[in-house]
């Protein structure tokens, strides 16, 4: 009898301690914002580009094209900002989910201290169908693109920025081919699942731009395609020196 | 209902795919040619490649069947030859926006591209076309952009980079 009570007692504490759990989970979730009060948001961005049309600063921006300036510059961006945050909200999956992909990404890269800053979920651009990417940033300028279904990453390369860095390489630290070919096998075994057992039934492809960039491709051609996609490919690009340049799989996404 | 249709558009007639009410997924793309595209500068400086490109050499249904490209300005600042895809009807949608790198003759690192969207918000992007090889790399660093209005490309420099390759091809906006 002490036993059932102790039982059932502890049973209710265990039920309080949920809820209560459950309800402080709950109120540091971010809200995801209606479908009502996104429409409210692009109307009051529709409204706002409306009203700076008109009235507000519009110069020329050459090859009959306008842009804003000034104050309307930034009522515009701000308004788009807030419009564009929560409509991607009602696609994304929580950012309390993406964790796994940041870890993907500073893996793939090694480096665990690397800043990621989350962009948008998008259509995958090499899907005709209705697969996902999630887009994140670096502090060092480049742009990835992760396949939420797998948190694994689809395509890395330098985001285009208003300030792109540039990337030299010093004749005395080039490295062999036969040495860059190795560290892309060794990229690939390692970030795309099961590259070892489907290389064989890939068309590898090398090339250069230059002689400054070594791309190192496998094209899947060995099923039909719909129209508007490329053949899956993988595809490490790397800098003469051995760093990435780019990287890109569709294999698996 | 998830759809996703695509327009497209070039030297060839507008073709939907899928055009039930009120898509939510979207593609379209932007050929290097026909009506809702505009080179300006001397001919003698475009170059024209065949069979290469993403409708040069992937997508046999949509043309023209090359991509161009112009090296970049020898000086540092203004351009020579530009082109400009005009996004029409501008979607009311958050969308992202791809270029098209060739694998070939597309080197330059930056290429500007200049998007136009909401009323006459512009978003300026360099992008490395250097680092990309027949694949659609991103513009607008990652940012989805409302009613996305048109992209425009030049071979100005602007102060970035050395003598190089720029390459026009397709491009596409995509929700």
């Amino acid at each position: 009898m002490r036993f059932k009570k102790a039982l059932l007692l502890s049973g209710a504490a265990a039920l309080f301690v949920g809820a209560t759990a459950l309800a402080a989970a709950q109120s540091s979730l971010p809200m995801v914002p209606s479908p009502a009060k996104v429409k409210q948001l692009v109307n009051r961005l529709n409204a706002v580009v409306q009203q700076e049309l008109t009235g507000g600063c519009v110069r020329d921006a050459g090859n009959g094209r306008r842009e804003f300036c000034s104050e309307s510059k930034k009522k515009v961006a701000e308004a788009h900002d807030q419009a564009a945050s929560a409509s991607d909200q009602l696609r994304a999956r929580p950012s309390e989910l993406r964790g796994g992909a940041e870890r993907n990404i500073r893996r793939f890269r090694g480096h665990q201290d690397l800043v990621l800053t989350y962009q948008a979920t998008s259509s995958n651009p090499y899907r005709d169908d209705d697969t996902v990417i999630e887009t994140y940033v670096d502090n060092e300028a480049n742009e990835y693109w992760v396949d939420p279904a797998t948190d694994l990453v689809v395509q890395v390369g330098p985001a285009a920025s208003a300030d792109p860095a540039p990337h030299k390489t010093r004749p005395e630290d080039r490295v062999a081919v036969a040495d860059l070919r190795q560290a892309a096998l060794d990229l690939l075994e390692a970030n795309v699942p099961n590259f070892a057992g489907r290389r064989s039934s890939l068309h590898p492809l090398e090339d250069n731009k230059n002689r400054e960039i070594y791309f190192f491709r496998w094209d899947d051609f060995s099923a039909p395609l719909k129209e508007s996609e490329l053949p899956p490919f993988v595809q490490v690009a790397l800098y003469a020196d051995g760093s990435l340049a780019s990287f890109t799989d569709t294999l698996n996404h | 209902m998830s759809i996703k249709h695509k327009l497209l558009t070039g030297l060839i007639a507008a073709v939907s795919l899928l055009t039930a009410a009120a898509p939510t997924r979207a593609a379209w793309i932007y050929a290097n040619g026909g009506s809702y595209y505009t080179a300006k500068g001397p001919s003698q400086y475009w170059h024209y490649v065949y069979n290469e490109g993403y409708c040069g050499k992937y997508a046999k249904w949509c043309g023209p069947n090359h991509f161009v490209w112009t090296y970049n300005s020898t000086a540092n600042f203004g351009y020579t030859n530009a082109a400009v895809w005009r996004i029409e009807p501008a979607q009311q949608y958050f969308s992202r926006a791809y270029a098209f790198i060739p694998r070939r003759d597309a080197t330059a690192n930056p290429a500007f591209y200049d998007i136009g969207y909401a009323g006459a918000s512009t978003n300026q992007s360099g992008v490395n076309q250097l680092a990309y090889y027949d694949q659609w790399a991103p513009l607008a660093y990652g940012k989805s952009l409302y009613m996305i209005a048109s992209v425009y490309l030049d071979d100005n420099r602007r102060g970035y980079g050395s003598l190089a390759k720029v390459a026009f091809d397709e491009i596409k906006i995509e929700n």
